[in-house]
């Protein structure tokens, strides 16, 4: 019978994991802080956006009205973690990178390691309304570029986390509008229950950068002139605008209870539906919203007057407020008609409203609220909806069980009809402009004594005095050091009352073993790593403390996996793995933690024989904050939007300075970065380095689309880098059959060459145009001279576009310096080179036998592929792990083999997976010689040792073929 | 009250007290929220006008079962009320 009732109430949905990127919050923690401190997080438009969009500026004012609730950094990304070169992060829309960071830390705050999940079914469900990036991009950027396709499109924001992930679940974008997060966390929810999958992550992302969309929504009146959110008051005017997201892990609640994990809250019943036919598009439908909360509770087998708070939609309309308090009050007493008692109790239900707080986050507004109400279970108290003054005329809470809470509070539960209190419970209301509602009861976890769960492995004979190891990595020192910080900040907990929840005391018994525990088989082990052994929670905050602040401490090992290559002496070796288990099983701690930061793969659960220690929510990895963004789109610059060269055009050049458009300025929490290393060549490599394992599949006819204008940046970006390929005119020069000499033609290159250095087509660059007024700037001008430099042969200085500021003039100067009919002249006959023999010219420099020399150029190549500095491309990275997919990789080998007048196919970044594979493997190619490696595996064993058997070799030559 | 008296009321209260100005582009037909001529936040005062100076007596589902956002929708709304009464 008690079997029974377990399991019924092991129904519902568990959310075992959560992660969050609001304005002024990137952790549970913080938004609770926030909501606790009863902040408003709406500002100004920031000044870095003002300039980022025209429409800003053009729309009459606009920038100074915008109000909202920004991202301090919407623009960064940290593209090297996974493996995503700085060009496609720049032509990815922000939110799938947000979703991709989210995703990342919901599976880290579950405690769990990515490798983990890796090929099983985990779905992935999304919501995302906005569309601003793809608007700004098609403004300002060349849209052209390969990597838009998937970087604009919403389907990715799910896709991607799946691909990158290895998650074979399914996998879907929602798009409901502001409902569209809620109904992203329905579908998840209905997929675990049909068993479509066994765990999913469910959220949205919203992005508000695009002026024109704040314009249109304030000429339809929908945003608030006083860019204030005051739901339900009387003076709200409209909503504000917000960004963000945030992601959760959900797996039913029965597999999360046996799995040990730790749960956030319970999801007892969800719903979604439609308002129909109202008398306008945007103008909600109560009949339905009341019909959708009284399913979603009466499915659930929960009694109306057992919830003590709804986090309504409430986004400070004066209009859509009263609407939605009639649908709940209608809901209600229709649902409390029916409960024994038959009246409400008044006062028994708390309103409120987050975006009183962040304001409204649109297609991620849903699981903001979520949000809020977790971490208000968490800690049994409700907080305060700001700014609320008077109630709404329109709004009547008398009859009903409603009130606004207008002060932050202690949640009391609702109780039973024995009068017990009932663990609490909520529910969640967002809906879209387009009439879609959807409605979530949310529970708190609660572990029950005697159920046989959680409560069994808890603290066990944690007198202290048992030491263990918490380890912790990175992709770089200065993040290893952050990890190290933020969960120091985690265990000292937060300064006041009430900030502690309930379920995550940090001082508990039993907490040193479970963080170990989580930190243990719950992150990926990367290269940057340190271990603290303590023996209590104070040990390993001393310990902490010294690392963080750089002081000598005993009992702390720190290690960069992969500077010892004589590790590879143990690798895989049967004898030192007895010896590694042994090691664990006798707890030589010490020498455990050496060998972890050697880079040594050890089973922690080794450690666990006798204990069952459980997965704690802890601080997730702290992503750089890399910008990337829209090329030769930064603000406050003088340039023309369509230049390509961002990092010129934002006044930063970082040294080394890539050829390519990249952003770089590296912030974490306000600390200048050294860019990141390539973390990815240690020789022992976790998860982010082995995966993705394979190509992104894309048709080659999306890449073919896009192939010769690529191939037309390709060369002049090798132009720009001192080799002599001629630009792309070659079938108009094969056409033309030129006058040799002629100054028509060297002014037409001159024009064609300065229009690609711009981005811009040649008939939007006169010959009597000012540099200047194209938008020729130093440092193009740099790259251009050196360009026809090369081109040319001849030695212009940068200083020649001042002195000959137009095409003509500078053709004038050239052929001055350099005139054809002297007969000295080379450069009439370069000019006019067919494409093609300047390439042979090239493959004649480069005779393709030296590999040191290869390798260094195909560094340089693939580093322009990629926008990346030539230092993080390493020789021996894993292709895929710096980012090259198969759409770069079409572009790269067309390149190579233009440069080096080989044929390889795309196929061979995949056989020969890192530069000094790839190196070795051309140089074979080009100097049409096989190594005697070649040669040997040429021979096959199997055949030679046949051959031996049956007496047609003898052993002494059968030695010599084989190399033996 | 005739019909086109009420109609003539209603229109009048809105072209001045909402200055909503009726041409050919904003007719009796527009929905008038989402045109942008009349904010939400006037709805309060449409209901206040209604029920005091018209007559009309309204419940909460009159209020929001069936946003009113059109002239000629108000009219049919106060008609079918007095109907009813």
């Amino acid at each position: 019978m008690s079997g029974m009732k377990d399991m019924t109430e092991n129904k519902g949905i568990a959310i075992v994991g959560v992660s969050l990127r609001f304005p002024g919050a990137e952790s549970l923690a913080d938004l609770w802080r926030q909501l606790v401190d009863e902040q408003c997080v709406i500002s100004d438009l920031p000044a870095a956006r003002r300039d980022s969009d025209e429409s800003f500026s053009a729309s009459d004012g606009e920038a100074s009205r915008i109000r909202g609730g920004f991202l301090a950094d919407a623009d960064a990304f940290d593209a090297s973690f996974f493996g995503i070169s700085p060009r496609e992060a720049m032509y990815m829309d922000p939110q799938q990178r947000f979703a991709l960071e989210l995703a990342w830390k919901s599976v880290e705050d579950a405690g769990y390691q990515a490798a983990a999940l890796q090929g099983s079914r985990t779905g992935v469900f999304m919501g995302v309304a906005n569309t601003d990036y793809t608007e700004l991009l098609e403004k300002q950027a060349d849209v052209s570029d390969a990597c838009v396709p998937t970087g604009t499109s919403s389907a990715i924001i799910a896709n991607r986390i799946s691909y990158w992930f290895d998650f074979h679940g399914p996998s879907l974008t929602v798009d409901t509008a502001c409902a569209s997060s809620l109904v992203a966390v329905h579908q998840a929810v209905r997929a675990l229950e049909r068993g479509d999958c066994d765990h999913a992550l469910a959220g949205g992302v919203n992005l508000c950068w695009s002026g024109r969309r704040f314009a249109a929504l304030r000429r339809n009146g929908m945003l608030s002139d006083n860019g204030l959110c005051r739901a339900f008051d009387a003076s709200a005017d409209g909503y504000v605008r917000a960004e963000g997201g945030a992601v959760i892990m959900l797996k039913p609640l029965a597999t999360a209870l046996a799995d040990g994990d730790a749960i956030h809250a319970v999801i007892k019943g969800i719903g979604t539906n439609h308002g129909g036919r109202t008398n306008s598009l945007t103008i909600t439908n109560p009949q339905a919203h009341a019909d959708l909360i009284c399913s979603v509770y009466a499915e659930a087998g929960v009694a109306a007057s057992s919830i003590s708070y709804i986090e309504t939609h409430g986004p400070g309309t004066p209009l859509g407020d009263p609407i939605e308090i009639h649908g709940l009050k209608t809901a209600f007493s229709r649902l409390t008609e029916r409960e024994e008692g038959g009246t409400a109790k008044p006062s028994s239900c708390g309103l409120g409203s987050v975006k009183t707080n962040l304001g409204h986050l649109e297609s991620a507004a849903g699981i903001a609220g979520m949000l809020k109400v977790i971490a208000a279970m968490e800690h049994r108290t409700l907080p305060a909806t700001l700014h609320f003054d008077r109630l709404n005329p329109l709004i009547k809470l008398d009859d009903s069980p409603f009130y606004i809470v207008e002060r932050t509070q202690p949640w009391e539960p609702g109780r039973g009809t024995d009068g017990e209190p009932l663990p609490l419970r909520a529910g969640v209301s967002s809906f879209g402009f387009g009439g879609t509602n959807a409605h979530v009861l949310l529970e708190a976890y609660e572990p029950r004594s005697g159920s046989g769960e959680p409560e069994t492995s808890a603290p066990v004979d944690e007198a202290a005095d048992v030491l263990r190891l918490v380890p912790l990595s990175a992709k770089d020192g200065e993040q290893l050091r952050l990890m190290a910080r933020n969960l120091l900040n985690d265990l000292r907990g937060p300064e006041g009352a009430g900030l502690v929840p309930a379920g995550q005391d940090r001082a508990g018994p039993g907490v040193l073993r479970d963080i170990a525990y989580t930190l243990q088989v719950g992150r990926e082990a990367m290269a940057h790593r340190a271990v603290f052994l303590a023996a209590d929670r104070t040990d390993l905050m001393a310990r902490l403390d010294a690392f963080v602040h750089d002081r000598q401490a005993p009992d702390i090992w720190q290690g960069v996996v992969g500077q010892d290559q004589r590790l590879s002496l143990l690798a895989g070796d049967e004898d030192a793995t007895a010896m590694f288990r042994s090691w664990i099983e006798k707890r030589k701690l010490a020498k455990v933690a050496e060998l972890w930061t050697l880079g040594c793969d050890i089973d922690w659960n080794l450690l666990y024989a006798d204990e069952a220690p459980r997965r704690l929510h802890l601080p997730a990895y702290p992503f750089q904050r890399r910008k990337h963004w829209i090329p030769g789109s930064s603000a406050g610059s003088e340039r023309p939007l369509r230049s390509r060269d961002a990092t010129a055009a934002s006044g930063e050049r970082p040294e080394p300075r890539p050829s390519g458009p990249v952003m770089s300025t590296a912030v974490t929490n306000g600390t200048a970065l050294q860019p990141p290393a390539a973390v990815v060549s240690a020789s022992k490599r976790g998860f982010t380095a082995e995966k993705p394992r394979g190509v992104q599949l894309l048709s080659l006819a999306e890449a073919d689309g896009d192939r010769e204008k690529d191939e037309v940046r390709d060369i002049s970006r090798l132009a720009s880098r001192g080799i002599p390929v001629a630009t792309p005119t070659r079938q108009r020069t094969r056409k033309a059959a030129p006058d040799r000499g002629g100054r028509a033609e060297l002014e037409r290159q001159l024009v064609q060459s300065l229009a690609e250095v711009l981005y811009m087509e040649p008939n939007e660059v006169g010959v009597d145009q000012k540099f200047i007024d194209v938008g020729l700037d130093s440092v193009i001008a740099v790259e251009w001279i050196r360009a026809v430099n090369d081109r040319f042969g001849a030695a212009l200085s940068t200083s020649h576009v001042y002195d000959f500021p137009s095409v003509r003039a500078l053709a004038g100067e050239l052929t001055g310096v350099y005139d054809p009919s002297t007969g000295t002249a080379v450069a009439p006959q370069a000019v006019l080179l067919p494409a093609e023999e300047a390439v042979r010219d090239v493959s004649v420099r480069h005779p393709a036998s030296d590999t040191a020399s290869l390798e260094a150029e195909l560094t340089e190549s693939l580093a322009e592929a990629l926008y990346m500095a030539k230092a993080d491309v390493a020789v021996d990275s894993k292709f895929v792990d710096i980012g090259l997919d198969s759409i770069i990789a079409v572009e790269w080998m067309n390149t190579v083999n233009t440069r080096y007048g080989t044929s390889l196919p795309v196929a061979a970044v995949y056989e020969h997976s890192t530069i000094r594979e790839f190196a070795v493997h051309l140089a074979q190619r080009g100097t049409g010689q096989k190594s005697s490696d070649a040669q040997t595996s040429d021979f096959d064993v199997d055949d030679v040792l046949r051959q031996v058997q049956s007496g047609h070799l003898d052993l002494e030559q059968a030695e010599r073929m084989l190399q033996l | 009250m005739h019909s086109d008296v009420l109609e003539q009321r209603i229109r009048t209260f809105m072209q001045e007290e909402l200055l909503v100005t009726f041409d050919d582009t904003v007719t009796a037909d527009t929905d008038l929220f989402r045109e942008g001529v009349v904010e939400s936040r006037d709805y309060l005062r449409i209901i206040k006008f209604l029920q005091e100076d018209i007559g009309a007596a309204m419940t909460d589902e009159d209020l929001f079962m069936n946003v009113l956002v059109s002239l000629s929708g108000i009219v049919d709304f106060v008609r079918k009320k007095q109907v009813g009464i």
